[in-house]
């Protein structure tokens, strides 16, 4: 199982994006779509949505409730919720370091040391 | 009457889209996917997007293909029917008789060994990375072209150095597919491959048996493997 989402190679962003929105809880794909939308700022479109769909569940990260008329929701697994609090912890590091290090050299250039 | 006609234009729009996934994907995300597209104005970017979803969804599919399996079990049989012949009646290669008996073997095996390791590429999955990428292009190059040449040998066209390249290049790829798959976590595979690779360069008698063994058992890890994999989607479409 991953939890580093980066072993999804070029679905490694639209997963974040994905597992983001069922952090509110479940949602379909359209749902999913325009959360993913709202959060990111960035299109999803359908083929990446359902191809990433298809790993998270293939990977246990998100699972499939029973479906509604068409829609079928999915929701975070125990394992979705570790892998995106341990993307989530990543990018909060890189974020503090790079502030701290932006925060020390104001007003002076970066050294290239 | 404007609204239904919209309706029905859309719904056949997204049943075109659908239907360019294939059946066991459509079976299982068909429904959604076209009603999340039967709601969704489809601008160009995203008609784009479905069309490489539905190449990847071919690539990828939820339930996995046979054909690699059964391709490198076609593959190594005839590898190794090749190398018993070559054990039981020693001759030069370049005995006028050699590329007769040998050909039929050596070309089945070796068209066989084509989408086998596309099979093998496949399960580096979306990461394969540049030893992969590399891998698989000088693999199936090398093997397209050995293919060539050795049916041009059939056809009493020419044999020799264009064959001896070709080969390598294969085995070349073929070896880097299989360091590949030892870094992505499956190491039995990966040096079962490695070491087909580095067979298939030794000289005749000895590369052949080695090559045939390597192959034999790349063949049954990935019998054991569709088995496994087929029956746990079996259990998860079921449960679904």
């Amino acid at each position: 199982m991953p939890a580093d989402l980066a072993g999804l190679g070029r679905f490694a962003e639209p997963s974040l994006a994905i597992l983001l929105a069922l952090s509110e809880g479940p949602k379909h794909g359209y749902a999913i779509m325009v959360a993913a939308r709202a959060l990111t700022g960035e299109p999803l479109g359908p083929g990446t949505l359902y191809a990433t769909l298809a790993r998270l569940e293939e990977h246990g990260l998100i699972e499939a409730l029973p479906a509604q008329d068409r829609r079928r929701p999915y929701r975070l697994t125990a394992e979705g919720t570790d892998a995106l609090r341990a993307q989530l912890e990543g990018i909060e590091g890189i974020v503090r370091t790079g502030l701290a290090r932006l925060g020390r050299s104001r007003g002076s250039r970066p050294t290239t040391s | 009457m404007q609204l239904s006609s919209d309706l029905a234009s859309r719904r056949e729009q997204a049943a075109r889209y659908v239907g360019l996934f294939p059946r066991a994907w459509r079976e299982r995300y068909g429904d959604e996917l076209a009603d999340l597209l039967e709601n969704e104005p489809l601008g160009l970017r995203a008609r784009f997007d479905l069309i490489r979803g539905a190449l990847d969804a071919r690539l990828h599919p939820p339930v996995p293909s046979p054909l690699p399996v059964a391709a490198a079990l076609v593959a190594s049989a005839s590898a190794a029917a090749h190398a018993f012949a070559l054990a039981a009646q020693p001759v030069p290669t370049d005995w006028p008789g050699y590329l007769d008996d040998a050909l039929p073997l050596i070309v089945l095996s070796v068209a066989a060994l084509l989408p086998a390791l596309v099979g093998l590429w496949l399960r580096l999955g979306d990461t394969d990375g540049a030893i992969g990428r590399i891998g698989i292009v000088l693999a199936t190059t090398g093997h397209l072209v050995w293919l060539v040449a050795l049916l041009a040998a059939a056809a009493h066209v020419a044999y020799g150095a264009v064959t001896a390249a070709a080969a390598t290049i294969a085995m070349a790829g073929t070896a880097a597919l299989g360091v590949a798959l030892v870094g992505r976590g499956q190491a039995p595979l990966g040096v079962l491959l490695a070491a087909a690779g580095l067979a298939g360069v030794a000289p005749p008698g000895l590369g052949w048996a080695a090559f045939a063994a390597a192959w034999t058992g790349v063949a049954l890890l990935l019998v054991i493997d569709f088995a496994g994999r087929s029956s746990s989607t079996r259990g998860t479409r079921l449960a679904g």
